[in-house]
């Protein structure tokens, strides 16, 4: 069976998108664009919404002119790092797919079937098991963001804390600056430096 | 001078490595104390001109590969080798720019200039290198299958080092040499043409790897060990029972009964699914041709995933004890349908011709919806769907199965989502039909396509609006920077940029990628396995379902 024209047309549109995720919250929908118009023209940027109550990340699915230009930029996010909004977590990029779409075409014309099972059934036992795995991977899935966002937040504080006493080191040889001038005008004496 | 004492000259032993210079070629012609080779032996390895080596300097973690292009001794007795340089694409990967190159793919260097050539010491060389050079151009011999599954390397490209474009045009001379001596080297005598022969054992032994097959003697001809050895391959070929049970279907010797079973045997370790399993054993419970008939609809059945194809393979069935069950698939299909065709042939979804108001107002943004539903107790998550759903799909699914009229959004594919359990958000109309719902998903089993079992659940959300306590971490800001350097921080906060190796942001960003890197393996590792649980319970359900039938 052939895929409908209207999705082989949607495929084209996925090829050239890049689903952008582990932006900041903050980030607009301006500020992104702004962002990859650096390296390519932006079509479109739309953000993907996240339902979930665990699942913490942002993400946003941009639309480049070309699917050379996507693969491109691709490439270069996976190079080095690219902050945007002067974070330093970089933002993650990688090829779109038709799954992250919203409003996508349907692939194939032909309707779906399902059918109910009684537990009479001999397989009801069998087709249970397959839910409660369902849901023990679901709980497996929950924990894993959990963790993973706890070591976020542990690499954050850890940071932070570099950022700050580096900070307070230039604060230090700053003020020191300043002291300095204050002990030369006291006892009058010149220094023989730039100062 | 004597033959020992020439022994002696050429070889010579430093450690445990053993050396020993192969044919002389000719002298250098600036200076004739140098003397070329075409081949020596090294660490019990000869090495001929023209062979693709393995160069590792000590210090590398992956060695280099090259090819030798003289091979020569100095005045001072140093052994020396030129080379021209294989690039692995990760060498390249600057100037590939998202050009795809296959995993064991190599590019020959080519042009002039820096990379292009080196002379290194002999002993730098650790190993022989299969590369096949599989490139179209008519100067180069083509490569059989078997060489290029033997090769470690292939290439078809080459990267110039001056212009650094790959390309897959070959230029006349390399390094000065006829780029003849890059290619696969010409055959010599029949070799070639054996690789092509048409014997079918031949052939069909090297394609199909390890069938073992316990054929027994009691076949005829040579035609029909053949054929059958071809129908083997197919089945590799194909990878689908159709055209295996296909090929059975042509056989209708009495006699081979036993062959039959075998093959069918075999055709469950090739295609990895235990409906073949099952159909052998149903074999071998019947020794008629009609039962083959029989379980060979069942396998379209599978493969067609629909329950039209499942109705109607029971209707063929004429077996008075299988009339009870026929008759409760039949009750079943009665209560699904709306209109019972007469062959009883198919499920299909038919929408309801009743009118309904829902699409009469206009809808609010699906955000406000679904906070809304889930406020009022009717939204409902449904789990284990196709992920290729789309969410009209979902909701002519929740139609047929409840018969309630629904709004249904699919959620999007995120990086975190797993790939074997699709979602979607479905809201009801009321509380009461979301319970009803979930509880005849929790007390039956919805199927869909034959081995999806629908989970529903009430989800837990995050809280609407955009003042929840974001979970983002990495956003970092010290205020007091800010007093002193409003300016620059102003125009860093509103830019985004790559940062420069020598700050701090740079290390920071760095420590953020390998946790990033880190967990994805974890992910990818962890829905890799639940991959491999989902399997295990899926074959026995379409196993189940095959030995339902008998």
């Amino acid at each position: 069976m052939e895929p409908s024209t209207e999705y082989v047309a949607f495929e084209e549109k996925v090829k050239k998108t890049i689903y952008i995720d582990n932006l900041s919250p903050q980030v607009t929908k301006a500020v992104l664009e702004y962002a990859i118009n650096q390296f390519g023209n932006v079509k479109d940027v739309r953000f993907v919404p996240t339902y979930s109550a665990s699942c913490g990340v942002c993400a946003a699915l941009v639309e480049m002119e070309s699917a050379k230009q996507a693969e491109e930029i691709i490439c270069d996010m996976g190079d080095s790092p690219l902050m945007i909004s002067g974070m330093p977590r970089p933002v993650r990029a990688r090829k779109a797919r038709v799954e992250m779409f919203e409003d996508r075409p349907k692939k194939y014309p032909r309707t779906i079937v399902c059918r109910w099972m009684d537990r009479s059934h001999q397989n009801f036992e069998l087709a249970k098991k397959i839910k409660d795995l369902t849901k023990k991977h679901g709980a497996e899935a929950q924990y894993l963001m959990e963790l993973q966002v706890e070591e976020e937040e542990k690499l954050h504080k850890q940071q932070s804390e570099t950022l700050k006493t580096n900070y307070k080191k230039y604060e230090l040889i700053d003020d020191a600056d300043g002291n300095v001038k204050r002990l030369k005008a006291e006892y009058g004496m010149t220094l023989n430096d730039h100062y | 001078m004597s033959t020992l004492e020439e022994e002696e000259e050429n070889t010579t032993v430093s450690g445990d490595i053993v050396f020993r210079w192969g044919h002389k070629s000719r002298v250098g012609k600036k200076n004739p104390k140098i003397q070329y080779y075409e081949s020596f032996t090294y660490d019990g390895v000869d090495y001929s001109l023209y062979d693709s080596v393995y160069l590792w300097s000590g210090d590398q973690l992956l060695p280099d590969i090259a090819k030798i292009i003289d091979i020569y001794e100095t005045p001072r007795l140093k052994k020396m080798v030129k080379v021209v340089w294989y690039f692995r694409p990760t060498e390249v990967q600057k100037w590939l720019r998202g050009v795809r190159h296959l995993n064991n793919e190599l590019f020959l260097a080519s042009g002039e200039g820096n990379g292009l050539f080196n002379f290194n010491h002999l002993e730098t060389i650790c190993g022989k290198c299969n590369v096949v050079c599989k490139s179209k151009d008519e100067r180069n011999p083509k490569a059989s299958k078997e060489e290029l599954k033997m090769s470690d390397y292939v290439f078809y490209r080459t990267f110039d080092v001056e212009k650094c474009i790959l390309s897959d045009k070959f230029p006349d001379k390399i390094a000065g040499l006829d780029v003849e001596h890059f290619f696969n080297r010409k055959p010599k005598g029949n070799d070639g043409v054996t690789s092509k022969s048409k014997s079918p054992s031949k052939c069909e032994t090297d394609n199909t790897s390890t069938i073992v097959l316990g054929v027994p003697t009691s076949s005829s001809d040579n035609n029909h060990s053949k054929k059958r050895k071809l129908q083997e391959l197919d089945v590799d070929r194909t990878k689908s029972i159709e055209a295996d049970s296909q090929s059975i279907m042509l056989k209708k010797r009495p006699n081979d009964r036993s062959t039959k079973r075998t093959l069918l045997e075999l055709d469950v370790d090739r295609t990895k699914s235990v409906e073949a399993d099952s159909q052998s054993i149903i074999l071998k419970k019947r020794p008629n041709n009609y039962s083959t008939k029989r379980t060979l609809q069942e396998l379209d059945v599978d493969r067609t995933k629909s329950v039209e194809a499942d109705s109607q393979s029971i209707m063929l069935k004429k077996r008075p004890n299988d009339h009870s069950k026929k008759r409760t698939l039949q009750e079943l299909d009665v209560d699904r349908t709306k209109s019972v065709e007469a062959d009883g042939q198919s499920i299909t979804l038919k929408k309801r011709p009743k009118l309904d108001t829902s699409e009469w107002f206009k809808k609010l943004p699906w955000e406000d919806r679904i906070h809304r539903a889930r406020q009022a107790g009717c939204l409902v998550l449904l789990e284990n769907l196709y992920h290729s759903f789309t969410s009209s799909q979902v909701e002519e699914i929740v139609l047929d199965a409840f018969n309630i009229k629904v709004n249904a959004k699919m959620i999007q594919w995120s990086a975190y989502s797993s790939p074997h359990n699709g979602q979607a958000l479905v809201i009801f109309n009321s509380k009461d039909e979301a319970d009803y719902a979930i509880s005849e998903l929790k007390t039956r089993c919805l199927i869909i396509g034959g081995s999806r079992v629908v989970v529903g659940s009430r989800p837990s959300l995050k809280e609407p609006g955009n003042h929840y306590p974001s979970k983002y971490f990495g956003h970092i800001a010290i205020d007091a920077m800010k007093r002193k350097h409003t300016m620059d921080m102003k125009n860093a906060v509103s830019t985004s940029h790559h940062s420069q190796p020598n700050t701090i942001a740079f290390e920071m960003a760095m420590e953020w990628w390998t946790h990033q890197k880190k967990w994805e393996l974890c992910w990818e590792a962890m829905y890799k396995k639940h991959g491999e649980d989902i399997a295990k319970l899926k074959a026995r359900l379409m196993g189940f379902k095959k030995k339902s039938r008998c």
